[in-house]
């Protein structure tokens, strides 16, 4: 894997939680939260976003169960679990210091 | 660890549960585009745009089920799964290959996994007692004594006791034989052990049942009539003859028509000195008869916590010549005579004894041997990375990152080496069992070895190991980013250097000597056992049945009349042609008692020759059909003179120096030396032909046949225990029931201990000769075999290194003849060299065989010459097979390659 993958995949993760902060979502759920919340900017690759689901889901961040969606369809609900809010809290944390740490850069010249 | 755990679980049931989950997934996904496809629609697009957007948007379905699998977990399983396949088809490809492989290694792991299970359940595993490896064997060593070998003198003992103070507890004990009357079934001679009360502090063992001699019981004293003296029993023998009662304890038992108080039972499988020892009956050293020099008894010890043997060794050093002034004949003069040293020595030692270097040095072997083989592998895998290069080339240009080929090439080492695991612990398993059947038994412990954990961690560490040394260098050769267009052009083999080369012929040579020196060695003990079958015995195995009988004190007075009687009735069983009895008879590993005996006619003199005297009924030497070469056999009441016997060839030429031996007369002496001027002269009245009476390999017995007839002639020694010899047509083993249920029919206070045939008891022995012969020879037949894979791996890997050259030579028109000589130079060269080191390794591991070997010499040159040949033949034709190979190789495409 190289580094820019690594950090496109952090990334999507802390998206992936931070859109389940309000509540369970499915997955097509969670990529328009995304799309939403960043004003159409954030296109979320969905072939990347799968496995970025099962693999936090692996890791015991979130829950998931089949479910009846607002349209009327069997649907897998994701759940953040408590380790995810956890997890969210110190990724956001991370960002926000690394954002701020990175506009300091920009703002010096 | 835990966490791994759970990932591998997780994975294993994605793995097992894989179309469920895909499903779901395709479920997920599907509904994904749809919901996609709506908001598209929604939004104002045609639906039939709208789908074929949202399919766009995600992509192919198919690649991100694959990567949402890898975050699954079952990615790893999958995929170890897919290059099982891949390797498998690979191999399949060259079955040559890998059949070579897997033999090479699963006759390593079998050789070595079986000499490993040998060592560690004989030599390395602890004894069965707590802290064992406290527990001494005290001795003297006795420069100017006889007793030598007989442990401590009941003084010796007595000081240490008092003196000493490195030790927690000493204890004497010796070993008999004694009829058993109590308890269900007829009587029985069993193995006892004169314990002395602190036996079982020593080793540490706690009766299951009841409990061990106390301090209480050594205060008794055998001069106490009234006093029942203790035993314990064995956990077998409770079981046998007593039922497993639990009310044993307190229950008065006939030994030797005696009456003896069990006290207590051992756990199972626990025994001392030896496995066969079935009860032991408390014995007390009394200070009051005890002497310095005179019989003794064996000593083991409990060493404090802390002190090492050498350093008890020194304490009694020390204390020894205080020992003068305490006992009668403990004068400075007979302690200065006799020279005795002190040695404490680990109760380990002693059991395992002489077989731990033998082990240790067979096991040494043996990783020599799989190390090389393992080389020989990791060469085979070496030459085929080599030729893969394209493959190898392909995959890289299509994709495939450095760890995919270091996985492809140790899949296929692991495979390999796991089925030459499974199949070489079979074979193990196979030879241990084998080897346990055919065993001798004084090999100690032998009978509890069996592959067990440690022997399948051993062989796992093997596996693990030589997997990695074999995966290796291929993917070594591979990791580095290589060029890929030139591999891709040709077929550039990948090769060894010149110093590598070097290296793997003087490996190669180094096994093919160590191979010669098993092979003599195993010829060596090959020909003993093929001479120990030739010894002329000096009676007919064929046929006989024996029988152990023991006579209870109480009828000793009508020994004659006892013994007569049983010999008509067994006479009458169908089937028994004819049957007598005697003390002693050849090969039963009981010896006789020995004693002094002189020609009257040349009086004592200095060197009084010990002979056994075998006390038999008229007809024995009839029934073994032994020969009496001179006189005549003595016939009850037929005999003119008074006592008369009979001397064997050796006697008789040790007394009488080739002179007359019928009419003379001879005189015994009784066990210390001592002559009795009540004993009667005996008078020689044949001679009767050598017997082997101890072993095949000793030499003939000096042996003093003496008749039971009436009036007895000796009066003073009445044979009470026996064997009958039954001469049958049938097969001997047959009969045995019989003879059982006869016996006790007739007098059930007759005690029966062993009944074999004669026929088992020549073999048994020789069955420590044969079971070396078998080891030796398998694992020399494993190394030759192994050797000739290596001389095959390497004349093969030449071949394919020059097949361009080979091409040329045969297009410029070399003869087939002269390139299979090209390659075959090689071969013979190291098998050359390795001979001629071998020859000189076989010399020195004679030597080390020397006691084990019978009437032939450890530098016999027929066996060196006979393994030599058989080396180099072995090794022409594995070297011979490759290149026969190149010398057929078609020149246009073996230039082509290029």
């Amino acid at each position: 894997m190289t580094d820019r993958a690594d950090l496109l995949q952090g990334t999507l993760d802390l998206l992936v939680l931070k859109s389940l902060v309000l509540g369970p979502l499915h997955g097509w759920g969670i990529s328009k939260r995304i799309r939403q919340l960043s004003s159409d900017v954030l296109q979320v690759n969905q072939g990347s976003l799968y496995p970025a689901l099962y693999r936090l889901e692996d890791r015991g961040l979130l829950r998931s169960e089949w479910g009846v969606s607002p349209e009327g369809r069997r649907a897998k609900f994701y759940t953040l679990s408590a380790a995810g809010r956890k997890q969210f809290a110190s990724e956001q944390a991370g960002w926000r210091h690394f954002a701020a740490a990175v506009e300091q850069v920009l703002e010096a010249t | 660890m835990r966490e791994a755990f759970k990932r591998f679980r997780r994975g294993v049931r994605a793995l097992v549960s894989r179309r469920a989950l895909d499903r779901e997934m395709d479920d997920e996904m599907r509904l994904h585009v749809e919901l996609e496809t709506e908001e598209l629609v929604r939004a104002g697009m045609p639906p039939i745009e709208a789908r074929r957007r949202a399919r766009l948007a995600f992509g192919g379905v198919e690649r991100f089920k694959e990567e949402a699998r890898d975050g699954r977990g079952s990615y790893f399983l999958d995929r170890t799964l897919r290059e099982l396949r891949l390797s498998l088809r690979s191999l399949r490809r060259n079955p040559g290959f890998a059949a070579v492989v897997v033999l090479t290694i699963s006759l390593a792991i079998a050789a070595s996994t079986a000499t490993f299970a040998l060592l560690e359940r004989i030599v390395l595993r602890p004894l069965p007692y707590p802290a064992s490896e406290r527990i001494v064997q005290v001795t003297h060593d006795g420069a100017g004594s006889d007793m030598a070998d007989m442990g401590l003198s009941s003084g010796a003992y007595l000081h240490y006791v008092e003196r000493s103070g490195t030790f927690q507890a000493l204890a004497t004990y010796q070993e008999t034989v004694l009829n058993l009357s109590s308890g269900m079934g007829s009587a029985e001679r069993i193995h006892v052990t004169m314990a002395g009360p602190e036996l079982f502090d020593v080793l540490g063992i706690h009766p299951v049942v009841g409990r061990a001699f106390t301090a209480a019981d050594a205060r008794g004293s055998f001069m106490n009539l009234n006093w029942t003296i203790p035993v314990v029993i064995g956990h077998e023998l409770w079981q046998r003859r007593f039922g497993g009662d639990s009310a044993i304890v307190g229950r008065v038992i006939r030994v030797n028509d005696r009456p003896r108080e069990v006290i207590g039972v051992l756990p199972p499988r626990l025994a001392f000195p030896e496995p066969r020892a079935q009860l032991w009956m408390l014995f007390i050293p009394e200070a009051s008869r005890a002497s310095m020099d005179g019989p003794g008894s064996s000593v083991v010890g409990r060493l404090r916590y802390g002190v090492t043997p050498a350093t008890a060794e020194a304490e009694l050093r020390a204390l020894l010549p205080s020992i003068v002034g305490r006992f009668r004949d403990a004068t400075a003069e007979r302690l200065a005579e006799m020279r005795p040293t002190p040695r404490v020595t680990p109760l380990r030692e002693i059991v395992v004894g002489e077989d731990a270097p033998v082990l240790w040095a067979l096991f040494g072997g043996v990783l020599v041997l799989l190390l090389v083989a393992i080389m020989n592998v990791a060469n085979l895998f070496l030459v085929r990375a080599g030729q893969r290069s394209r493959e190898i080339a392909v995959r890289r240009a299509i994709g495939a990152r450095s760890a995919d080929v270091t996985r492809l090439f140790m899949t296929e080492s692991a495979m390999l080496f796991l089925a030459g695991s499974i199949i070489g612990l079979m074979l193990a398993n196979a030879a241990l069992a084998m080897l346990v059947r055919a065993s001798p038994i004084e090999l100690p412990r032998l009978q509890e070895v069996r592959l067990d954990g440690w022997a399948l961690a051993f062989a796992a560490t093997v596996a693990i190991l030589g997997t990695l040394a074999c995966g290796a260098p291929g993917a070594l050769r591979w990791r580095r980013d290589i060029p890929m267009d030139q591999p891709l052009r040709a077929t550039g083999a990948v090769g060894l250097g010149r110093r590598g080369r070097r290296a793997r012929a003087i490996l190669v040579a180094a096994q093919l000597s160590l191979t010669l020196a098993l092979l003599t060695c195993a010829g060596l003990m090959a020909r003993s056992v093929a001479h120990l079958a030739r010894v002329p015995l000096g009676f007919d195995e064929a046929g006989l049945l024996t029988v152990e009988i023991g006579l209870p004190y109480a009828k000793a007075g009508r020994y004659q009349a006892v013994y007569s009687g049983l010999l008509q009735r067994v006479r009458a069983i169908p089937g028994v042609g004819e049957a007598a009895m005697a003390s002693d008879v050849p090969l039963s590993g009981i010896w006789g008692n020995s004693v002094p005996v002189f020609d009257v006619a040349s009086g004592e003199g200095e060197n009084v020759p010990r002979a056994s005297l075998v006390f038999h009924s008229a007809d024995y030497l009839d029934v073994m059909q032994t020969r009496v070469a001179e006189g005549a056999m003595a016939t009850p009441g037929g005999s003119a003179v008074s006592h008369p016997v009979l001397v064997s060839a050796a006697l008789s030429r040790r007394l009488f120096r080739g002179g007359e031996s019928v009419g003379r007369e001879i005189r015994r002496m009784d066990l210390d030396g001592e002559l009795d001027p009540r004993q009667p002269s005996y008078t020689v009245v044949g001679v009767v032909e050598d017997v082997r009476q101890r072993s095949l390999s000793e030499a003939p017995a000096e042996v003093v046949y003496v008749p039971l007839i009436d009036p007895p002639v000796d009066p003073f020694i009445v044979p009470t225990e026996m064997t009958v010899v039954v001469r049958t047509t049938l097969a001997p083993e047959s009969l045995v029931a019989d003879v059982r249920r006869v016996i006790a029919d007739y007098d059930a206070s007759l005690s029966v201990a062993r009944v074999r045939s004669m026929e088992s008891m020549v073999a048994a022995s020789s069955a420590r000769s044969t079971f070396l012969a078998l080891l030796l020879a398998g694992g020399s037949l494993t190394t030759l075999l192994i050797g000739a894979i290596g001389i095959w791996g390497m004349v093969g890997y030449a071949v394919r290194q020059r097949i361009a050259e080979v091409g040329l030579r045969l297009a410029l028109g070399a003869s087939t003849r002269s390139v299979t000589t090209l390659f075959l130079r090689d071969a013979l060269a190291i098998t050359l060299a390795g001979a001629a080191a071998g020859a000189v390794l076989s010399l020195v591991a004679g030597r080390v065989l020397r006691a084990l070997l019978f009437m032939v010499s450890p530098t016999d040159p027929v066996t060196l010459l006979a393994a030599t040949i058989l080396l180099v033949v072995v090794g022409l034709l594995a070297g011979y097979l490759p290149a026969r190979r190149a010398a057929r190789v078609d020149p246009a495409a073996a230039l082509k390659v290029e």
